[in-house]
């Protein structure tokens, strides 16, 4: 695990990245692929959803607010499965945090915390910070 | 000459009943009226003839003229001939014998049955009539009063009548008794007096003199009707009048009235107010065109009732004044009285509903704020990724990277464009410019522009249109739109769905006042949470299809319209649109060529 170099900090890791905007992904998935990580990206929740199961990446990188299913909904499903129920959650969003629990969590399901929290625009080093560090999380706790 | 006609005629003559009586009281000689009114008398007494019976009356007076010799005047009550009592006025006179004797006695009578019939019905109508009736002399003093008016006003004979009546020292001014003395004429006044009691008594005087034509009056007779509960109701009538012209004075609607000939009588200064004519222009006149709506001068020409027009205009300051107006032709059985018509000025109404739909619409823009940053932040994003895929591929010298940066920011320029000018589009905020418009006819050109895409796509677009829906004033660009989103976004839910083939629908109806359009797909549907942001967000669940303004869009024309939207949707079922558009809230067309299109329907 250590004496890791050079721009990767931090031993590579895999991410899914998913947003209904095809050009957040993509550049998501740029920035994770410049700093020596894989990235893969889907469109929808229930795309994401297949590809961890099948991939069971590190990390998942999420929007909120996307057709179909959000990316809470999503979170719980995560957290409700079996295989993949460990993997951290991160939100990438343009909403503001504050506004979570109230837009989303009114059918009265618990708010499930993600493990970070980027708004978009996002700073490209914060992002691949929180990220890296969910993933370190995780790891050290598993 | 004279002499001997007298003794020869005149026993005969004289308008009097005469008999002559001997002293055993056996008729023997009697005149023409004698016998015309009690009979046959030869060799009968008198008391058989004019009484019927067999014996001397008692107190006889004949026998006290037999016995004394002297003349006497009496009254009796004799039956005559038919059986008829009446009250005669008699006159005994002896007839002397050669001795100073008294031979016979000379019986006179005149029969005052009648006479005393008529003062019997004079006093009773004097007593009894309900009038106060006064005989005045020349010095104004009563002489005779009736029971009602010394009862009224308490009376002592020979006061004058002004101090009896009204408690004054001095005479009336303009007094009518007066006057019947001066020129024995009939004379009327009105006049008021105090009754004993303190109050007030209201009534009408007539005087007549009591004369033969021609001599000096000395006598007037003054006959006063009673007219105190007239007055009262008068006054009450009045006050009840002021109430009421006081009411409609103040009455913030305006208020106009005529007559059954259609005269305006009513005119109140709110009416001057709304209308910018002065009641001194309309008073009195016919110009109802005026101040009556067309409708209900219509009605009035049809002979009906009563008219209520909830949303109308009329013609005022050069302009179409939008009003409220009911009217009512006032008519007893068939006899037309009146009319009335009540105009309530709507413009501050017309101007509170702008500024309610122009707080609707800010609200809905607030709303959109945070979409706004949403969807605004989706497209930083991308432009960010832009720049970190172009900077990487010039750093590293990756064209590739380039390439696809350029790509991404070419895109989320445009994109951002768009989005701007939609949104000051939605921000502006306009009055509609509506013109009649067949909604049949508008849901046609739609379909018709969207048919072709949507059989290629597997889609297929029917109408079911209620027939002859009249036309209504819409702003047939703003409408067109909002049924090209809503039939845009039928046929996109119909390709997300699961099913093979899916049907749009679009209907119009006409009911309870409500002019709806409805479009309904098979299409995917939406759950609860999406359709809970359609208007509120740019949200959009066509990724960067769509910018998430076509419903809002929609929303706002048909809210610009008075009008609002209702989804109903299940996941998996479809969706329906419905545009439901109240017509009396519908704007009113502008004036093209002078020729004014009335608002929505009226009744």
């Amino acid at each position: 695990m250590m004496g890791c170099t050079g721009s990767a900090r931090f031993e590579p890791i895999s991410v899914i990245v998913i947003d209904d905007e095809p050009d957040v992904a993509a550049y998501l998935a740029a920035v994770l692929e410049r700093h020596g990580h894989t990235a893969i990206t889907a469109s929808t929740a229930a795309e994401g959803f297949d590809l961890a199961k099948q991939t069971r990446p590190d990390v998942v990188c999420v929007d909120i607010v996307m057709p179909e299913e959000t990316g809470t909904a999503l979170l719980r499903r995560i957290r409700a499965d079996r295989d993949i129920g460990r993997t951290p959650v991160v939100f990438i969003t343009a909403l503001k945090r504050e506004m979570i629990p109230v837009t989303l969590d009114a059918d009265g399901q618990p708010s499930v915390e993600p493990n970070a929290f980027i708004e978009k625009p996002p700073n490209a080093d914060r992002f691949v910070d929180a990220v890296e560090r969910a993933a370190r999380q995780a790891r050290s706790t598993s | 000459m004279i002499e001997s006609w007298i003794q020869s005629h005149l026993f005969e003559e004289v308008p009097q009943i005469m008999a002559v009586l001997d002293r055993s009281y056996s008729v023997v000689k009697a005149n023409r009226g004698f016998t015309e009114a009690f009979g046959d008398w030869q060799e009968r007494r008198c008391y058989d003839v004019l009484l019927g019976k067999s014996a001397r009356c008692r107190g006889c007076s004949v026998a006290q003229c037999f016995a004394d010799g002297s003349s006497r005047t009496s009254t009796a009550d004799w039956k005559d001939r038919t059986g008829r009592v009446g009250h005669f006025v008699t006159r005994i006179v002896p007839i002397p014998d050669e001795r100073d004797g008294v031979a016979y006695a000379l019986v006179m009578a005149t029969d005052i049955t009648k006479c005393e019939l008529l003062e019997r019905e004079h006093q009773i109508l004097f007593e009894r009539v309900p009038c106060y009736v006064a005989v005045l002399d020349r010095q104004l003093r009563i002489v005779r009063a009736n029971e009602l008016l010394r009862k009224t006003f308490g009376f002592n004979a020979g006061r004058p009548c002004h101090e009896v009546l009204k408690g004054s020292d001095t005479r009336c001014a303009d007094c009518p008794a007066l006057r019947s003395f001066e020129d024995g004429g009939v004379h009327t006044a009105g006049s008021m007096g105090t009754r004993e009691n303190g109050g007030s008594a209201f009534y009408v005087v007539t005087t007549a003199p009591l004369s033969r034509r021609g001599e000096p009056v000395e006598h007037v007779i003054e006959i006063m009707h009673d007219v105190s509960d007239l007055k009262e109701l008068q006054t009450d009538l009045e006050r009840e009048r002021q109430f009421v012209a006081a009411t409609i004075d103040q009455s913030f609607d305006g208020v106009v009235a005529t007559n059954k000939r259609l005269r305006i009588t009513v005119f109140n200064p709110a009416a001057e107010n709304l209308l910018g004519i002065t009641a001194d222009q309309v008073l009195g006149t016919k110009q109802l065109e005026l101040v009556y709506p067309e409708l209900f001068l219509a009605v009035l020409r049809q002979g009906g009732r009563s008219c209520v027009l909830p949303e109308t205009t009329i013609r005022a300051h050069g302009e179409e004044i939008p009003i409220r107006f009911a009217g009512v032709v006032v008519r007893d059985g068939d006899e037309m009285l009146g009319t009335a018509g009540f105009l309530q000025d709507l413009r501050d109404l017309k101007r509170f509903e702008r500024e309610m739909l122009d707080a609707e619409r800010l609200a809905a823009v607030g709303q959109t704020v945070a979409g706004l940053a949403h969807g605004v932040k989706n497209i930083l994003t991308g432009l960010e990724g832009g720049l970190y895929l172009v900077r990487w591929g010039l750093e590293d010298d990756r064209r590739d990277k380039l390439q696809r940066g350029w790509e991404m920011l070419d895109r989320n320029f445009d994109r951002i464009t768009t989005f701007v000018r939609e949104f000051l589009n939605f921000a502006k905020g306009q009055v509609p410019e509506v013109e009649p418009t067949e909604p049949n006819l508008l849901v046609e050109e739609v379909v018709a522009l969207f048919e072709d895409a949507a059989r290629k796509k597997g889609v297929s677009i029917s109408t079911e249109l209620q027939e002859r829906i009249p036309a209504a004033n819409l702003d047939r660009e703003g409408i067109h739109k909002c049924l090209s989103n809503l039939v845009s976004n039928a046929i996109d839910a119909c390709l997300l769905s699961d099913e093979k083939s899916c049907q749009v629908v679009v209907r119009t109806r006409d009911r309870k006042g409500c002019l709806e359009f409805e479009v309904e797909d098979t299409g995917c549907g939406m759950d609860c949470e999406i359709k809970r942001k359609v208007f509120t967000s740019f949200f959009t669940t066509k990724g960067t299809k769509g910018t998430g303004l076509g419903l809002l869009e929609t929303k706002k024309v048909i809210q610009e319209h008075g009008g609002s939207v209702d989804i109903e949707s299940e996941p998996g079922v479809g969706s329906t649109f419905r545009l439901i558009l109240p017509r009396d809230r519908l704007p009113t067309a502008t004036v093209k060529n002078g020729e004014e299109t009335a608002g929505g329907e009226s009744a």
